[in-house]
């Protein structure tokens, strides 16, 4: 069977050389007018950014600034945002009104109800930047409703941003939704809220909505990353809570929040009874903690055979002064796992050179057994299990 | 007889015209795909929101695993490079796997390195006997590990596995250079899905001829000489672009062993890497999907094309040829040891499309290569291939495939830009018309002959040179 369609042959050959150099002409006018571009934007913005240092300085908007059109306009637009994510107070409130009465944040808030994901984004990145009542509430629209994750999630930060008290309660509120953004996501732009959203978090520690465990889990690690020493009350009634994420949440946040009369609630973490994962993180709530009066709970920790609840004990040690220490020192000494979790932490502590501590006699180790494996119907989030 | 023989060579070279069309086909999907994945990429890039990772107190905390053997040339630059990486929370862990050159001396002096009795756990079983550890005095989050080598670096890769201490690893060659927010944007999908998220790859690209500067590619060029040139192309076509296309499919098979991100405890949970065979990541990941799927878990392997790792790839025909056949025998090892996954409808679009796919085309696709061209050249000789046919042959088989690395070379200029001059554009068109006369029959020659060493079970061993990044 040859092959005679010479005709179809050619037309193929003709029309694949003329799609290729079509690719090639295109890359070559996209390089120069990435180039061009470039050097064009560059250059209105450096025309226009004196007007605006001007309008920061003035606490005064120039009509100049609010007549700009075209090209100049845009590069106003341009270099207002990026003045507005540097600044604070009097300077970013009128550098708002600025883009207000331009008719960019109205434009924004349109935008933010388009179609395409990639243009709601952008709008919700910029709204985030504006941080006006108007922005807020369209990304509060975003943020519940918003069928695209990756906006929802640029809207989450950008709400942040915002740092009202209000705009942490619809933080909180978008746990409910039926797929929400992560929960790492919502913790960080809490934090952005700052301050402002600490009554909302301790309310959500009583949360028993749809989704409530994410929202106590939320809460209590935003809390002890805001160092709402105010909340420990709280946290310490969380850790007998039902779940034991919640549990674990809470005992790392009375770590990070370091108030001494916590100590006692967190070292009843440490019984043998406990599981493990909250052990582990007792330990080291405890180290941060640093009162002395955790010393001999923490010695017994550094002989569990499981390796993090043993490691994260014998580091909190080290951290605890010189009681700590000679816990340590006679560990170390001590047959069994625990000496080599001892050794390592006195080395780590002091980083001398482990020749240093040959007086110690080498004892054998027999490593403790496999940790369990993972349900194979639920598969669970790495988080942050080790801490 | 010879009528018979006329017929057998036309009967191929008809069927090597439908292979070649399928295959080149099968890619410009694959291109397309990834020319749409690129333009979310290049359009969501300004509310990408790296730095809020970056600022992030729960981002996940990485441990970076650097299996490294004779790598004393390369290895400072690159653990000062990992270590200037931007990201909240990670620790370098250097396995020196036996060396006999100046590996340790030069890490230990250039990072003030103290011996510490680190407890390394035993959730992988490990070969190798452990024979100290390092840490610098100035508590740098680098942990040093000096071992006994077994010749493969499986067992390297598990010991890092065991040494790390947070919930991500990242194993990084030790010729390998990352971006500086490479670790940011391959820990996204991670923070974004960390209940689905198992693996995230990276894109690879050539370093060779770019200029490096404290462990990263400061200004990146095209390739000096024609066979570094070629595989650079072939680097965006396949491990750029395909992979991207894959992963759209959700099909990604493979995450590059140069720079791939990993739940630490799904690998513990698979027993690690296989000591036992030639191993490689390859297998690994494939071993994970095999073993998440018969669970029936929901689970996505993810591939972000903005991150980067940049890699020395051979500039050599004998070190290339080596490269090659070991590829080729890790790919065969790995589909013989996942067999009962093909055409198997409990694994989904991954048994029945995506690794017949490879067996077909990446693997037994060589003979199909290799014979082409000589069948057509013996048809025409016995007047049973028409001249025309041979011309549509050379049209498919090699301006299809030229045009594609020409597609790909496009979509990179267009969403990852990154070499700036002309001159390099210039070389990197050439060198995917050049990639056709040549370069692609001898890779299908050593792609056989890798094949036969796993139908032989003859054991691969460390590359030497710094050339065994199985991308």
């Amino acid at each position: 069977m040859p092959f005679q369609d010479t005709t179809l042959l050619v037309t193929v050959m003709i029309f694949g050389a003329v799609t290729a150099l079509g690719i090639v002409l295109m890359i070559v006018m996209h390089k120069v007018g990435r180039h061009t571009g470039d050097r064009r934007r560059s250059h209105a913005d450096d025309a226009v950014r004196p007007i605006l240092l001007q309008v920061v300085a003035d606490d005064r908007i120039a009509p100049a600034a609010l007549e700009a059109r075209g090209s100049r306009g845009r590069a106003v637009e341009r270099v207002a945002l990026a003045f507005l994510a540097q600044t604070r107070g009097e300077a970013h409130e009128l550098l708002a009104q600025l883009l207000a009465r331009r008719g960019f944040t109205a434009r924004m808030i349109r935008q933010a109800s388009r179609s395409g994901w990639h243009r709601r984004g952008r709008a919700a990145e910029l709204l985030g930047v504006i941080g006006s009542p108007d922005a807020q509430r369209a990304l509060e629209r975003l943020v519940l409703n918003d069928r695209r994750p990756e906006v929802r999630v640029v809207a989450s930060r950008a709400l942040g941003l915002v740092g009202t008290a209000t705009a942490a309660s619809t933080l909180l509120r978008s746990l409910d939704q039926p797929m929400p953004v992560s929960t790492g996501i919502i913790v960080a732009a809490l934090l952005e809220v700052g301050p402002e959203s600490i009554p909302a978090l301790r309310a959500a520690l009583h949360s028993r909505s749809t989704n409530s465990v994410t929202q106590r889990v939320v809460a209590a690690e935003a809390l002890g990353l805001l160092e709402a020493t105010q909340a420990w009350p709280d946290l310490v009634a969380l850790i007998s809570d039902t779940n034991l994420e919640v549990r674990v949440s809470a005992v790392r946040a009375l770590g990070r929040l370091g108030v001494p009369d916590a100590a006692d609630a967190v070292s009843r973490c440490l019984q043998p009874d406990e599981p493990l994962a909250v052990r582990a993180v007792a330990a080291r709530s405890l180290g941060r903690i640093g009162d002395p009066r955790s010393v001999p709970f923490l010695a017994s920790s550094v002989e569990e055979r499981d390796y993090w609840v043993a490691h994260r004990a014998a580091e909190a040690l080290a951290g605890l002064g010189t009681a700590g220490s000679d816990a340590l020192s006679r560990l170390a000494v001590s047959p069994g796992p625990a000496s080599m979790h001892a050794r390592e932490a006195l080395a780590y502590a002091t980083l001398l050179p482990v020749g240093y501590l040959s007086w110690i006699p080498v004892v054998t180790w027999t490593p403790p057994p496999s940790p369990p494996k993972l349900d194979s119907k639920h598969p669970v989030s790495p988080g942050k299990p080790t801490e | 007889m010879t009528n018979a023989l006329e017929n057998l060579v036309l009967g191929f070279a008809w069927f090597s015209l439908a292979y070649f069309l399928v295959l080149n086909t099968t890619y410009l999907v694959l291109i397309m795909l990834a020319a749409f994945d690129s333009i979310d990429a290049a359009r969501g890039a300004t509310f990408a929101g790296h730095d809020d990772i970056f600022h992030s107190p729960l981002a996940p905390p990485i441990t970076i695993i650097v299996p490294a053997r004779n790598e004393a040339m390369t290895i400072v630059g690159c653990v000062g490079g990992l270590l200037h990486l931007r990201y909240p929370e990670f620790e370098v862990v250097v396995i020196d796997d036996g060396s006999d050159d100046q590996t340790f001396e030069r890490l230990r002096d250039a990072f003030d390195l103290v011996e510490i009795p680190r407890v390394i756990r035993d959730d992988l079983p490990i070969v190798g006997l452990v024979m100290s550890t390092h840490s610098p005095r100035d508590r740098t989050d680098l942990l040093v590990v000096r071992k006994e080598s077994i010749g493969r670096p499986a067992d390297a890769v598990n010991l890092g596995i065991n040494a790390a201490r947070n919930p991500l690893v990242c194993r990084v060659d030790a010729d390998s250079y990352l971006d500086d927010d490479a670790l940011l944007a391959v820990a996204k999908p991670f923070v974004e899905d960390p209940q689905n998220v198992v693996a995230a790859g990276a894109a690879i690209r050539v370093a060779n001829g770019s200029k490096v500067y404290e462990g990263r590619v400061v200004d990146a060029h095209a390739p000096p000489g024609w066979l570094a040139r070629i595989q650079a192309v072939e680097y965006l076509r396949a491990f750029l672009l395909g992979r991207a296309g894959w992963s759209r499919l959700h099909g990604l098979l493979f995450v590059s062993g140069a720079f791939g991100l990993f739940r630490r405890d799904l690998l513990v949970e698979i027993g690690g890497m296989d000591t036992g065979s030639e191993g490689d990541d390859v297998e690994l990941v494939l071993r994970l999907q095999h073993h998440l799927r018969r669970a029936r878990r929901r689970y996505r392997v993810a591939f972000v094309a903005r991150s980067c790792c940049w890699t020395q790839v051979p500039s050599t025909y004998s070190v290339l040829a080596r490269q090659r056949r070991r590829w080729g025998q890790i790919l065969a090892e790995a589909l013989w040891a996942h067999r009962t996954m093909f055409v198997n409808p409990r694994y989904g679009f991954m048994g029945l499309v995506v690794l017949p796919y490879y067996l077909v085309f990446e693997l037994l696709g060589a003979v199909v290569e290799l014979a082409a061209f000589p069948v057509f050249i013996l048809g025409m000789a016995l007047g049973t291939v028409e001249p025309s046919l041979t011309l549509l042959f050379v049209v498919i088989g090699f301006g299809y495939a030229a045009f594609l690395s020409i597609m790909a070379l496009a979509i990179e200029e267009l969403a990852y830009p990154r070499y700036r001059g002309w001159r390099d554009l210039w070389l990197m068109f050439l060198a995917a018309i050049l990639e056709n006369l040549g370069y692609r029959q001898m890779y299908a020659w050593w792609r056989l002959r890798g094949v036969a060493r796993a139908v032989r079970g003859h054991p691969a061993k460390w590359l030497p040179e710094s050339t065994a990044t199985a991308a």
